[in-house]
């Protein structure tokens, strides 16, 4: 695994985000040796007909899992946490994030595979 | 050497990153004036990322992407203090967001942002400034 294999790998995360209409100033992606950690708020950007739901952040994160390259997802979301194997909105800190400067102080850290 | 070019209409703020990416190893230049960015990103200079402000007098970070993307597709960060720029609502930002943003060579870091998180993304988008075809 090559560091080149990672940016690939950071710039196909990146192309699922843009497509669920994800508000890439919120999240930050890393992928070290295909493993892929995901840090901040997952929301879409304002003005979008729908918000995320739990099965389009599930459906999301399935996609990003599918990728070549990608051995595990590592999600430390501020706003989604998972809660009995599904995802769910964080009202808390959802409610909060109009206030977030920095990415990714809360949450816990949830492996997808 | 990786090269960046940062835009902004802040001269404070390019201090700010041309402190920290030279710091990093990146090799950085700068300018407040977008037109003027728009032609170094255009002509024949090997840049390998664009920081971009959205908001600049005479031109917007959105005009200098849209119009250098059709030249060269050199990645880009947009960096702006207005989280609202970037509105489904726009016609002009779905058109970006269909056309440019889907190959995934585009971020975005709302100011005010922490330096380090600022370079994590770019070594996310460019690697890191040495090159990226080093076995990591």
């Amino acid at each position: 695994m090559t560091v080149r294999n990672d940016l690939d790998i950071n710039r196909s995360i990146r192309r699922v985000m843009v497509k669920h209409w994800i508000d890439l100033g919120r999240v930050s992606v890393r992928s070290t040796q295909g493993r892929v950690l995901i840090r901040g708020a997952l929301q879409r950007v304002p003005g979008t007909p729908s918000e995320l739901t739990t099965p389009l952040v599930e459906a999301m994160m399935a996609e990003m899992k599918r990728l070549p390259g990608v051995k595990r997802i590592q999600a430390h979301l501020d706003n989604w946490i998972q809660d009995g194997g599904r995802w769910r909105l964080h009202e808390r800190a959802a409610s909060t994030l109009d206030n977030v400067d920095s990415l990714g102080e809360g949450g816990g850290s949830f492996s997808v595979d | 050497m990786k090269k960046v070019l940062s835009i902004d209409d802040e001269p404070m703020i390019l201090e700010c990153i041309r402190e920290a990416l030279s710091q990093a190893g990146y090799e950085i230049q700068t300018t407040t004036d977008p037109r003027a960015g728009l032609e170094r990103l255009k002509s024949d200079e090997a840049f390998d990322l664009a920081l971009l402000d959205v908001k600049m007098p005479g031109m917007s970070g959105f005009e200098v992407y849209r119009a250098y993307r059709k030249v060269r597709k050199i990645p880009a960060i947009f960096v702006t203090a207005y989280p609202g720029s970037f509105n489904a609502s726009s016609d002009e930002v779905v058109a970006m967001w269909s056309e440019e943003f889907a190959d995934g060579t585009t971020d975005i870091v709302y100011k005010p942002f922490d330096l380090d998180a600022l370079l994590a993304k770019i070594e996310a988008l460019i690697g890191g400034p040495e090159g990226p075809e080093d076995d990591a």
